[in-house]
């Protein structure tokens, strides 16, 4: 039939042009899977062939350079992830099932700061920092970034709350349990999935993170991966591309991982925050 | 009637009494230790020291004066033809280092000989040249010398008082600042390598300890060495084994901090840094207080239980050492605590001789007390959010119209100078144009290729294939941006770079550039990061509303005829234009702040061609230091995010379909 032949030209159109589209977008990556493995030497001769042989000790210098900045990442973000969603979970509890006075005053506060941007308080944060002496010390980092993550977290899980049933609350106060108790056993556990969802955002964000850990943290032992691959690409310079490239893929793994099995939560955590602001 | 009278009394006396302890606690607080000037001048300082009579300083202008311990003249020697750069008092006897000789001085009198001017090196009688800094051993009959003619003929030298014989010259290599006894046998030299290295008697060298920076000054206390360098880190070192026992980082407190002088001794451990502060710690470097001065703090020294500090342009200040050491905090926690205490009291008083006003405070405590769940589990996040988040607002707000700056410890309101500056100054103009570019661009990047993208997978038949699509345009943002950011600096290398290598391969060699220090490349090459520009945050906006289109509505459409560009403008379009807005919304509010990719790709450069305003806020919150302006920087950028999200907001959009 003609109509399903036009059809049927009109979808290999489109999926020659998505392919060639996604083949471009994925050039860096490919880049980057690709100079990681060869070595100087095949780069300056060879800069479109395959990795052969397969330089596989790129990984091994990469890893001896930057390891010690992964652990840290994972150590400052986990710990942060986890404190926020304590601190999103009681925030969303409280305004969502208790009523105390100041309850909308308080709400409205806490709304004001996502109106802040964070240029206004870059300098005073960075002098207060320094004044604070916690210049180099992970604090410096994970309060902000709580402080930062918390107000979004705690909007998400208000709205989460308030749609789940009350019922389970009311019963429970009715039998005797303390508003903490309540939290503890039954709002926690309910708001899981807000939960993950906020843990992920604010993972992926955190990890992410550049210029804040670039000016707080000076020492290198006590550096982020992200700034600390940066430095590593300046001491490699043109001869170590390949080892600078393989530390790239390194810092990339972690967050592929996590994208392969949290797909969905990954994605919905990316957009809830656009989409319910 | 008696008790209520009582009350009303004891009311008073408590908050009187809380009142005074309050301000003695704010007092205690914010006044370091009471210092008393001994004489003040506005002279510019080098070295000084302490004897029995009184006090040695040595001016800038080429003077050596004796005042007493009130700050008046004994005598002055002002026919010095250099700086002096050491003193070192024995009994009766000063011994000052300046240009090429140590002279000595009768204390009483302030009569002048020279005391040392030449040394014995291979049999050859040589004259000192340029010297760094003298030492004396405690019984007063050796003298230490460390000079050098250049930066690399340095040299340590020890004569014997009296006789001015050579008792061993040693060649160090690189200019070394301090020279110490180190009790009776032995020599300690820092230098400008980092060594504190240990000199025999007999001119034997070994290393004690390497430091990350040049030394500035060495003490020696008991068996340890106490040790500043010039990058402001201050180390104790075990004399015997020399490991570094304790640390403690001045730029950690001060980023200008520069020390010039360490002294220890049985209590502490003061170190006087050029940028006018002194810091006091505990023998463990455990920080115990500061005090910061109008000028550069050119010496400190002891004097008894006295800690003296000549301040350039100020004059003497001295501080009991104990006082400084004693840290403010102690009492000003014991005022604080009292004064709590005493002020709740008074309102117990209160409240019992007006029965009526404690109802009234019962029932606000008692709500609170109520509802202590809720405010408890507020409180963690209201503190962070008052500490990181609202202060530094405030603070900005306020100090974006001042001077504050990290080289003046004053803090000046200036009007609106700080914004005069932005046109004045110029990279600012520069940044704004900058940014304009980046801005549209960025704008007409989300605006076209991810929704395409997102109308192409949506467009699919196979619901197996939009979900592969779907999937494979998100993944790339797995990559951190920074590394994205850095395979882009990759893509744009003269050398290995991916671009130059496709135009090689298209023999369009003579295209080849530089291209991210090329003045006509820079800005199109940061616009061009990024290609094919498939924003994956933006197509996944696009594509979930899109899902969220009910099918019948185009269905219908279908059926009407529409071809698909009509069902897109008239259909899909109006339907996602909530979307497009939150998009542009985001993309104007964070387009605006950053700057990551410049920071790592161009550095502003070259020259200040891809300034944008946000890292001219980044270099003056850092490397320049001017608080001030960068808070006027980011003052401005937050009322025009302000202003263009509320217009943005304004806009209406019409979610009907046109039927």
């Amino acid at each position: 039939m003609l109509k399903n032949k036009r059809i049927y030209i009109s979808q290999t159109v489109l999926y020659a042009v998505l392919a060639i589209l996604l083949l471009l977008a994925f050039v860096p990556i490919i880049l980057m899977v690709t100079v990681s493995l060869k070595s100087t030497y095949q780069l300056n001769t060879d800069f479109w062939g395959l990795p052969r042989p397969v330089f596989w000790s790129n990984y091994s210098v990469a890893l001896s350079g930057i390891y010690v900045n992964m652990l840290n990442s994972f150590l400052y973000v986990v710990v942060a992830v986890l404190l926020l969603i304590l601190l999103a979970a009681m925030g969303g509890y409280v305004f969502a099932v208790l009523d105390f006075p100041g309850k909308t005053v308080l709400f409205m506060v806490l709304l004001s700061m996502m109106m802040i941007p964070a240029v206004l308080t870059l300098t005073p944060r960075y002098v207060m920092i320094s004044d604070m002496g916690l210049k180099n010390n992970p604090l410096a980092l994970i309060l902000p970034w709580i402080t930062g993550g918390q107000v979004m977290a705690i909007v998400l899980c208000r709205t989460f709350i308030e749609q789940s049933p009350r019922a389970v609350f009311e019963s429970a106060r009715l039998d005797g349990a303390s508003e903490f108790r309540i939290f503890l056993s039954f709002a926690a556990p309910l708001s899981k999935p807000i939960l993950t969802t906020v843990a992920i955002m604010n993972l992926i964000s955190f990890y992410n993170d550049y210029l804040w850990p670039l000016m707080v943290i000076g020492d290198a032992k006590r550096q982020v991966a992200t700034v600390a691959i940066e430095s590593f690409m300046a001491d490699s310079g043109n001869d170590g591309m390949g080892q600078s490239v393989a530390g790239f893929v390194l810092i990339t793994l972690p967050l592929l991982i996590l994208f392969t099995f949290t797909s969905r939560i990954y994605m919905e955590g990316l957009t809830s925050g656009a989409l319910k602001a | 009637m008696k008790a209520k009278r009582i009350y009303l009394i004891l009311f008073v006396v408590c908050l009187v009494l809380s009142i005074a302890l309050a301000v003695s606690a704010v007092l205690t607080a914010s006044d370091k230790p009471e210092g008393t000037p001994v004489f003040s001048d506005g002279l510019q300082y080098g070295k000084g020291a302490a004897f029995e009579g009184g006090y040695l300083v040595g001016g800038r202008n080429n003077t050596l004066r004796a005042v007493g311990p009130d700050g008046s003249a004994l005598w002055e020697d002002a026919s010095l033809s250099n700086v002096v750069v050491s003193l070192r008092v024995h009994g009766n006897t000063a011994y000052a280092a300046s240009g090429n000789k140590v002279y000595s001085y009768d204390l009483a009198t302030g009569a002048r000989q020279i005391c040392a001017e030449r040394y014995e090196t291979g049999g050859n009688s040589v004259v000192f040249a340029n010297i760094t800094d003298i030492a004396l051993s405690d019984d007063g009959t050796m003298l230490a010398v460390s000079h050098g003619s250049s930066k690399s003929r340095h040299n340590l030298t020890l004569l014997e008082l009296g006789s001015g014989r050579t008792l061993f010259t040693q060649s160090v290599g690189v200019t070394a600042d301090s020279v110490e006894f180190e009790g009776e046998g032995s020599l300690l030299l820092g230098s400008d390598s980092g060594n504190i290295r240990r000199y025999s008697l007999s001119g034997e060298v070994s290393d004690v300890v390497r430091l990350s920076d040049d030394v500035a000054d060495v003490d020696v206390y008991w068996e340890n060495i106490y040790a500043a360098t010039s990058g402001g880190d201050v180390v104790v070192v075990s004399g015997q084994t020399g490991e570094i026992l304790f640390g403690a980082s001045l730029s950690a407190r001060n980023a200008l901090a520069a020390p010039c002088r360490v002294t220890a001794g049985e209590d502490g451990v003061f170190v006087g840094s050029s940028d006018g502060t002194l810091y006091a710690f505990d023998l463990s470097l455990a920080f115990k207080s500061e005090v910061r001065f109008a000028g550069d703090v050119a010496d400190i020294f002891r004097s008894g239980e006295q800690l003296c500090v000549l301040v350039s342009g100020q004059g003497m200040f001295s501080y009991p050492a104990e006082a400084l050491l004693r840290g403010a905090s102690a009492l000003f926690w014991v005022f604080l605590a009292f004064g709590i205490a005493l002020f709740v009291a008074a309102f117990v008083f209160l409240i019992l001789r007006f029965p009526k006003i404690g109802s009234a405070f019962r029932k606000t405590g008692h709500v609170v007390w109520k509802h202590k769940t809720a405010y408890g589990m507020l409180l963690p996040i209201f503190g962070l959010l008052a500490v990181f988040g609202f202060y530094p607002v405030l603070v900005a707000a306020l100090r974006a119209f001042t001077d504050w700056s990290s080289s003046s410890l004053e803090i000046n309101f200036i009007g609106f100078d700080n914004f005069r500056m932005m046109i004045t100054e110029g990279y600012f103009l520069t940044g704004i144009r900058n940014l304009l570019i980046f801005l549209a661009s960025y704008m007409v990047k989300i605006l076209t290729v991810p929704l395409l993208v997102a109308v192409m997978v949506y467009s699919l038949v196979s619901d197996r294939s939009k979900y592969a699509f779907r999937y494979l345009f998100v993944l790339p943002m797995v990559v951190p941006s920074v590394v994205s950011a850095l395979m882009w600096k990759n893509i744009y290398d003269p050398n290995f770079g991916l671009l130059n290598e496709v135009l090689a391969l298209l023999h369009l060699e003579q295209y080849q550039t530089s291209w991210l220090s090329n003045p006509s490349t820079a800005i199109p090459a940061l616009i061009f990061v990024g290609f094919p520009f498939i924003d994956p945050f933006s197509f996944l906006i696009y594509y979930s509303a899109m899902m969220n289109i009910p099918s019948s509505t185009l269905e219908a459409a279908q059926l009407d005829g529409a071809s698909p560009v009509r069902r897109f403008f008239f259909i899909i379009l109006p339907m996602i234009a909530s979307q497009i807005k939150v998009l542009i919304m985001l993309g104007f509010i964070n387009q605006i702040q950053d700057f990551n990719l410049i920071l790592l790709l161009t550095k502003g450069g070259p020259g200040t061609d891809t300034y944008v305003p946000g890292y001219e806020l980044y270099l003056n919150a850092t490397t320049f230091g001017r608080y001030g302006y960068a808070c006027a920087l980011g003052l401005l950028m937050f009322v025009v995010i302000f202003v263009g999200t509320i217009i943005l907001n304004k806009v209406k959009v019409n979610q009907e379909v046109e039927g």
